[in-house]
């Protein structure tokens, strides 16, 4: 167990049948840090952190919460977190108001420190006007930040994001990123997960990429794209025959990663000036029309791109 | 027990806003008890066949039987069917007669004895009201008789002692003829029990699948919008989010009872029969349809199938256990299935109590059942229902 950390996850395994959902997962996350869990659709995330939050009984491994050793049962381990579940967890027929109520009962609040608590709350996630209203009459972003007020109730150790912005719109999605920003200024420890590059990046102190249920690479985000330092992102937006392109660009000797992504063809180069010409004449040998070619810094995609070959949205 | 309870008042608060509550467990059951209520007018038509056998062959026994088979007549409740003694069980057992009364061997020596020779009544444990209506004659018979032997006794003690046997003779033939003008009335014993106090609880039942079904299957409701997740994400055991959701179920389903018994009690004037008796029933019946629900949606992959089958059952049940039918109506293949079901169970207790004045201990047997039935199911329905919820 790592010392003063809040959650020490080691050795995390999970299988369903003869599938490995999450193969020896193992990471901490220590007091006020930021932790991303990223990685695409069906990669272990979910699972990951269920078995974080005593959800699911892990096949292998354990998790320790302030010390605490979690399980299904774990009471002790459980009140020191704070679940977001990725769908809006809340009764639609309640209010707002009335479905904190419940769920910091349920923490074992009670009485005047509930009610205040829950205004306080409310106020946080900017819905104490609409504190008497049904949540099946919020807009989406409105949901999803009582899902985030919920989970904070208790004032938990350790708050539990398992992809809050999915289907939410920019403003909204930029008030949650905000509030999750202040809340780790705040010394609150959070395990976020998502597919979207930039959160991680705007977010996270450290980051976990995860794959195929096996965390292929940690760190900050600095030391993540060290390792792919001297390499360049390349997105070629083109139309025509883009699989036969990127094929054709794989053959090309500087560039050490191709894939097509949402009408555009994305490189890991080398030396980006050396492999224009080349690629240029890969894209005109396939038939492609060439639209736009951007030459970029490295991110955590293109580190993603380098890991598996694969874009994070797939 | 604190997160059961913040767990099950959560879910009756929600129940309680639902109007679907009230329209399956009030307003649906009271409508279709005063629609099928009215089809049978002020009162059930109580229909008997009771069995008469002579086992004694004396005057005073053939004459009784004589009188009770030449009682019958259009539009009399009971008719009796003289058989031979020795067919009397295998005529109740197989429904051919409803009940029936024996007068045994040296019953009408009996009559100028110091001691009653008893009637013997043979009834089936499944038709208490013809049962009650079967003793209820032989009481009369018996008490009329014993009026005689009384009169016989006293005759013959004002002769001359020790009387000779033509004054036996004498005397026993004037008691002989006190027994001819023996007149057999009908027992009204449906006369209190209106169609509606039968039909609502009956209504009530078919409903009750319903009613529970859906408190039930919120867990399922639950797992899919995401919130049974938060519940376990709480400091709280699995077993006390069940405990919650099962104490739920159990109390929507008691709320809507007892509505139904206030309301027809009080706006129908409908006569249930001895309140504790019937709260017995009620819980028993409430507490072993929360059994089966919770196991039909511990079956159920989803919740548009823990409907269906719900559905399925609740009717098959309320089939099988008579709820459609009126009081001793059903077929003798149907009475003894609906001993399967804690519907048939319930309806027949309930109208025992509201037709026969049974108490709570006359009901306690059928409770027993009901309970054991809601037991079997119910821990069935959450071992598996807590398997699914930790997956």
């Amino acid at each position: 167990m790592v010392d003063a950390a809040v959650l020490d996850a080691h050795g995390l395994t999970k299988r369903f049948g003869e599938r490995t959902v999450v193969d020896d997962v193992s990471f901490h996350i220590a007091r006020g840090e930021t932790y991303g869990l990223l990685g695409p659709n069906g990669a272990g995330k979910t699972t990951t952190i269920s078995m974080v939050c005593g959800l699911l009984p892990a096949d292998a491994g354990e998790v320790h919460v302030a010390g605490a050793p979690m399980r299904t049962g774990a009471a002790a381990a459980k009140a020191k977190v704070g679940l977001v579940p990725q769908d809006i967890a809340l009764y639609p027929d309640l209010t707002a108001r009335e479905n904190l109520r419940f769920f910091g009962k349920l923490q074992g609040m009670r009485g005047s420190e509930l009610a205040a608590r829950v205004d306080e709350v409310l106020e946080l996630v900017g819905l104490i006007d609409r504190a008497d209203d049904r949540t099946d009459e919020f807009s989406g972003g409105m949901k999803r930040r009582c899902n985030i007020g919920a989970g904070l109730l208790h004032e938990p150790t350790l708050l539990v994001l398992d992809e809050p912005t999915v289907g939410v719109d920019p403003q909204s999605r930029n008030a949650i990123l905000e509030s999750v920003q202040a809340l780790g200024t705040q010394g609150l420890s959070v395990l976020y997960t998502t597919h979207y590059m930039e959160e991680a990046h705007r977010l996270c102190d450290r980051v976990g990429i995860i794959d195929e249920g096996r965390l292929i690479a940690e760190g900050t985000q600095s030391e993540l794209i060290a390792q792919i330092d001297e390499h360049t992102r390349m997105k070629v937006a083109a139309s025509g025959p883009l699989d036969a392109f990127a094929d054709a660009c794989r053959s090309i000797p500087d560039i050490t990663a191709a894939k097509v992504a949402e009408g555009t063809v994305e490189l890991l180069v080398d030396d980006g000036p050396r492999a224009l010409a080349p690629v240029v004449e890969a894209a005109e040998a396939a038939g492609v029309t060439v639209e736009s070619i951007d030459v970029a810094e490295p991110d955590l995609e293109a580190v993603f791109l380098h890991l598996t070959g694969k874009a994070l949205r797939d | 027990m604190r997160a059961a309870l913040v767990v099950a008042s959560n879910d009756l608060r929600r129940r309680l806003r639902d109007r679907t509550f009230y329209i399956q467990g009030i307003a649906a059951p009271l409508v279709l008890a005063a629609i099928i209520g009215l089809a049978f007018g002020n009162g059930f038509s109580f229909k008997a066949t009771i069995a008469i056998a002579d086992a004694d062959g004396s005057g005073l026994s053939r004459q009784l039987v004589d009188g009770l088979v030449g009682a019958n007549g259009d539009g009399s409740p009971v008719t009796f069917r003289e058989v031979a003694a020795g067919d009397v069980d295998q005529q109740v057992d197989s429904g051919a007669v409803d009940a029936a009364i024996v007068l045994p061997a040296g019953f009408g020596a009996g009559v100028t004895g110091t001691t009653p020779v008893p009637i013997g009544v043979v009834v089936d444990a499944s038709k208490r009201i013809t049962a009650d209506v079967a003793t209820a004659i032989a009481d009369r018979l018996g008490a009329r008789i014993d009026g005689s032997r009384l009169a016989i006794n006293a005759a013959l003690r004002a002769g001359p002692q020790p009387p000779d046997a033509a004054r036996i003779q004498q005397v026993a033939s004037q008691g002989q003829d006190v027994a001819a003008a023996l007149q057999v009335t009908s027992e009204t014993v449906g006369e209190a029990y209106s169609p509606i106090a039968y039909f609502a609880p009956s209504m009530g039942m078919l409903f009750l699948f319903f009613t529970i079904g859906a408190g039930a299957r919120s867990l399922l409701t639950e797992r899919q919008q995401g919130t049974l997740a938060r519940l376990r994400a709480a400091p709280v055991s699995d077993a006390q989010i069940l405990l919650g959701k099962t104490g739920g179920v159990l109390v929507l389903g008691l709320a809507s009872f007892l509505v139904l018994w206030a309301v027809t009690s009080t706006v129908f004037h409908a006569a249930w029969g001895n309140p504790a008796a019937v709260v017995l029933v009620i819980v028993a019946v409430v507490f072993a349809i929360a059994g089966i629900s919770i196991l039909v949606t511990a079956l159920a992959r989803t919740e548009a199938q823990a409907e269906g089958i719900t559905s399925m059952v609740a009717f098959m049940l309320a089939l099988l256990g008579g709820n459609f039918l009126s009081p001793g109506s059903s077929p003798p293949l149907l009475q003894k299935l609906s001993l399967a079901t804690p519907n048939g169970w319930a309806l027949r207790s309930l109208t025992d109590i509201g037709a026969a004045h049974a108490g709570p201990v006359d009901v306690l047997p059928a409770v027993a059942v009901m309970a054991a039935m809601g037991v079997v199911a119910g821990l069935i329905g959450i071992r598996l229902l807590a398997a699914k919820v930790a997956s």
